[in-house]
């Protein structure tokens, strides 16, 4: 049933906004800094996703605890003045994975480590290796797709996108979401002077990963029966929640750089 | 077993190579040639290590393995090809490694070597600029002397005392000025490329005459000075000297200045770091200051030759600064020489480039190649930009 908006459809968004505009500003001003500040604050969001993935999964606490000091462990590698990330950080976030789903013996607990471990290496990659425009790039995307979406989809409605794994997700919105990537990307990329034109079709894509990484997180709260993977962030429910988007984008940016395509 | 000095030579087809190759032809019962490599010129190469009784030879380019292997049948000499090929000939057992392989693609051979603790003479500045730091304190670690083959840190090496480094006040490196170094900035923003490439005193490649133009190639050196020879960053200097007689000076705490002078020839350079710590005779000409009669010198102007400055502040902040420095400024001479930029907006893209993009230090090759990369991408865009 499509309704214009009423009120009632944005309550919560003054606490929504308030609590986004804090994470943007903690996210920003670590961006900026980079180096250990940026390396900190996305390895203690990695930890923080790991245990709420493992709340998802329904896991014993145990599993939980060693699931969480095994990405935290592996995340410490990649501080920027140790940093090793090559193949080799991958395969021991790969170990990490195969570990945990054996010892918790629970193959979603190991994807789910190896998934975070790897989008936490290539935002701080991104960050480290490609500079600050690029990520914040990356980020604005995935921003302005999340905004969009959740604008367009609340002012039109309309069908729903993949009612069996998210019942609030309509295609007005994904399109919505799209459109804002996409313009959102233009701006920067037209006001940037080092970055490539290209980059605006991608954001387009990048919007569209932005949602199916959403969409993934909404099926396994769904399976869960929860509505958000914690409290962690009022009025955007837990770490999770607010970067089930980031996630895949960034670790298609950095497969992307790494494979050389950016030059 | 010979007695005789055992030298490896990377790139040995280049300008570098060439002047190695004829100094050691000189002294044939002083020296012995272990391995010789080149990038792609095959006839060349196989012609010098056949003329010189080298033992191995490398081309760089896979694809023209056979053709080496052709070119030197029957000579007894073996031959190799690939990337890795040229490190394996690095890591030769050698007293001494010629680093002479122009830009990024010398620096793992040179790490390759410095990791087989070989004493290395060193040409490529990339292995400085760019990987400095991780150069340096691989050096360090395997106890390497890297003997610096360029005039100006050859100078400087002949003249520091390296085992009381305490009373050293300050390096003092000489620079031409360049082409332009009595134009304002109103004339040189009209320069073409064919003007900037005519250097006064030096017959150098085209880019290498830009960063003389330019002064980006005094910027670089400031660079690599600063990881030759551990001082603090404001203890180097530069001093325009247009002759270029006086190759560089060391500066004592009692007012004592030690220069090296010397005519304009690599190869007395090039002879010191082969005899080293001994001394050879070249053919170069003898330097004759009755003949030049006077030596003049100035400060430089930052103000008109920004890329000094850039420069300094990179070395200073040091991690991956001098890299993006390097990287970018080849891409931006590039552009220039194309035609599709102005002389002025060479530092100007550089400055941009290194404002923007602020990677972490590195810490492996891998990392330095990386940014080396991203830096060259993110110019060709910026400079796209500004040429659109």
């Amino acid at each position: 049933m499509s309704e214009l908006a009423k009120p009632r459809q944005f309550r919560g968004l003054l606490k929504r906004t308030i609590t986004g505009l804090i994470l943007v500003s903690v996210a920003l001003a670590a961006l900026y800094a980079g180096k250990s500040a940026f390396w900190l604050l996305a390895s203690l969001l990695g930890v923080a996703m790991m245990v709420e993935w493992s709340g998802l999964l329904q896991v014993e606490r145990w599993k939980t605890l060693v699931a969480a000091l095994l990405l935290g462990g592996s995340l410490l590698f990649i501080h920027p003045s140790i940093r090793l990330i090559d193949g080799y950080t991958i395969f021991a976030l790969a170990g990490c994975a195969v570990a945990i789903a054996l010892i918790g013996s629970s193959l979603r607990l190991g994807m789910g480590l190896l998934y975070i471990g790897l989008a936490i290496v290539a935002i701080v990659f991104l960050r480290e290796q490609n500079g600050i425009e690029l990520t914040l790039w990356t980020l604005a995307i995935v921003w302005a797709t999340d905004i969009g979406a959740y604008f367009s989809g609340k002012a039109i409605g309309g069908a729903k996108l993949a009612p069996t794994y998210s019942p609030n997700k309509t295609w007005a919105g994904l399109i919505g979401g799209i459109a804002s990537a996409l313009l959102v990307s233009s701006l920067i990329v037209i006001n940037s002077l080092l970055l490539p034109l290209w980059l605006i079709p991608l954001a387009g894509i990048f919007a569209i990963i932005a949602q199916g990484g959403d969409l993934y997180e909404s099926w396994l709260k769904r399976r869960a029966g929860v509505k958000d993977s914690s409290g962690l962030l009022p009025g955007h429910g837990g770490a999770l929640d607010r970067l089930d988007g980031l996630m895949p984008v960034s670790i298609c940016m950095a497969a992307i750089l790494v494979m050389g395509l950016l030059s | 077993m010979s007695d005789r000095r055992r030298i490896t030579i990377l790139g040995a087809t280049g300008s570098v190579g060439q002047s190695t190759l004829d100094l050691l032809a000189r002294n044939p019962e002083t020296f012995e040639v272990v391995a010789l490599t080149a990038y792609r010129d095959v006839a060349g190469l196989a012609d010098v290590a056949r003329r010189i009784g080298a033992h191995h030879a490398v081309i760089g380019d896979e694809a023209l393995a056979g053709d080496l292997a052709a070119a030197l049948a029957g000579s007894g000499i073996t031959s190799a090809a690939g990337a890795e090929a040229i490190c394996e000939a690095a890591a030769m057992s050698a007293d001494l490694v010629m680093a002479a392989i122009v830009g990024a693609a010398g620096i793992r051979p040179v790490m390759t070597a410095i990791e087989a603790g070989t004493t290395i003479a060193l040409a490529n500045k990339e292995s400085l600029v760019s990987a400095g730091s991780l150069m340096t304190e691989a050096a360090k670690r395997r106890g390497v002397t890297i003997l610096p083959v360029d005039s100006e840190h050859n100078a400087i090496f002949q003249c520091f005392d390296h085992d009381r480094p305490e009373g050293i006040a300050s390096v003092i490196l000489t620079a031409s000025g360049g082409p332009f170094r009595e134009w304002d900035r109103a004339a040189m923003r009209d320069v073409t490329p064919e003007r900037a490439v005519k250097h006064p005193n030096w017959s150098m490649g085209a880019k290498i005459s830009i960063d003389s133009a330019t002064m980006m190639n005094k910027g670089l050196e400031l660079i690599e000075a600063h990881h030759l020879f551990n001082l603090q960053p404001d203890d180097f200097r530069i001093v325009v000297h247009p002759q270029s007689v006086v190759h560089s000076m060391v500066e004592y705490c009692d007012g004592s200045v030690i220069a090296q002078l010397g005519s304009p020839d690599m190869r007395t350079p090039i002879a010191y770091a082969l005899a080293w710590p001994e001394r050879m005779k070249t053919p170069c000409e003898r330097l004759n200051l009755a003949a030049i009669g006077r030596l003049d010198f100035e400060e430089p102007d930052t103000e008109r030759f920004p890329a000094i400055a850039l420069a300094r502040a990179a070395m200073e902040a040091g991690g991956a600064r001098p890299a993006i420095l390097n990287a970018s400024n080849e891409v931006a001479v590039a552009a220039f020489l194309d035609g599709r930029i102005g002389f002025l907006q060479i530092a100007a893209i550089v400055a941009d480039v290194l404002e923007r993009y602020d990677p972490s230090a590195p810490t492996a090759l891998d990392e330095v190649f990386a940014i080396d990369e991203q830096a060259r991408a993110y110019t060709r865009e910026r400079t796209e930009k500004e040429a659109a």
